[in-house]
């Protein structure tokens, strides 16, 4: 269907293009404060301000993108920490916090993770000392100095 | 009395439950989806919904005002609305009907927590309910130069 004489709630003015997004999509979905897509989105853009609309029944299909690109975002994410740090992805589970079974999920692209856990091993892929050394649960905190008072 | 039959209004909410998906336009996202997806941390389908049921229990009481969207000659109206008690929060509201064609179809403007008390006409006094620093940050959208 062509939107592109609708008018935008923002500005007041008509006229609107179909653009694809991809890459970070500025805007909240569940706890996510924004999210990035891998898998491309098209979204209709006001020519004049550049604000988003959509019509009814978008929203399923802008869903299906963005979980389809956490989940996969988080399996590689996953796949780059056991690379890196060489350890067992039951022990990876147990440093975030997170059951095996779960973790197992995320990793088969079965689960759309919460985004303090996306973000928890977006950190790790990229850190994977992170993981390894400070998530490690007999990590000595007072002698990494990150404690600002001892008792 | 709204400028915007409420009765229409529900009508094409109705189309677009269905599945007609031309009849309800989510202009300005960022006062409406975003704005519910904000506050109940939900998806945007979730939201989406929220927002059509929310219209679909708007009663003639619930109206506030007509305002002006655009002077004349271009003239555009809108009619503003404030939901009491709709899923935990008052919701400030506003919503046009256009036409596409020989087809008319609902353009929701606003959707969200009243930021400032919203008085009715009927003296009921709509609270803000969610609290400023639980309030999205306002995006800044320029005009293409």
């Amino acid at each position: 269907m062509d939107f592109s004489n609708r008018r935008c709630g923002e500005c007041s003015n008509k006229g609107f293009t179909l653009v694809k997004i991809h890459g970070i999509w500025d805007r909240p979905w569940r706890d996510f404060p924004s999210v990035y897509l891998t898998e491309d989105f098209h979204v209709w853009r006001c020519n004049h301000c550049q604000a988003e609309a959509s019509e009814a029944g978008s929203g399923a299909e802008a869903d299906i993108a963005i979980e389809r690109s956490l989940r996969n975002q988080t399996s590689q994410f996953l796949e780059v920490i056991k690379g890196r740090t060489g350890l067992s992805y039951e022990e990876i589970a147990k440093r975030i916090g997170i059951s095996a079974p779960y973790l197992s999920n995320l990793r088969t692209e079965k689960k759309t993770p919460s985004f303090s856990i996306w973000n928890m091993l977006k950190m790790s892929a990229k850190h994977p000392e992170i993981l390894k050394e400070v998530l490690d649960p007999n990590y000595d905190i007072e002698a990494a100095n990150i404690l600002l008072r001892r008792a | 009395m709204p400028k915007f039959s409420l009765e229409e209004v529900k009508k094409l909410v109705q189309g677009a439950l269905s599945g007609d998906r031309g009849k309800v336009w989510f202009s300005g996202k960022s006062r409406s989806i975003d704005y519910v997806i904000y506050v109940f941390h939900c998806s945007e389908a979730e939201a989406e919904k929220t927002i059509l049921q929310g219209l679909l229990s708007l009663t003639e009481y619930d109206f506030s005002q007509t305002i002006i969207l655009s002077p004349p000659p271009d003239l555009v109206l809108a009619d503003e609305y404030g939901l009491e008690n709709f899923m935990g929060h008052n919701w400030y509201i506003k919503l046009l009907i256009e036409e596409d064609g020989s087809d008319r179809f609902l353009t929701s403007i606003s959707f969200h927590p009243v930021e400032r008390l919203l008085m009715l006409p009927d003296q009921r006094r709509l609270e803000v309910t969610l609290e400023k620093s639980k309030q999205p940050p306002k995006k800044n959208t320029t005009p293409r130069k």
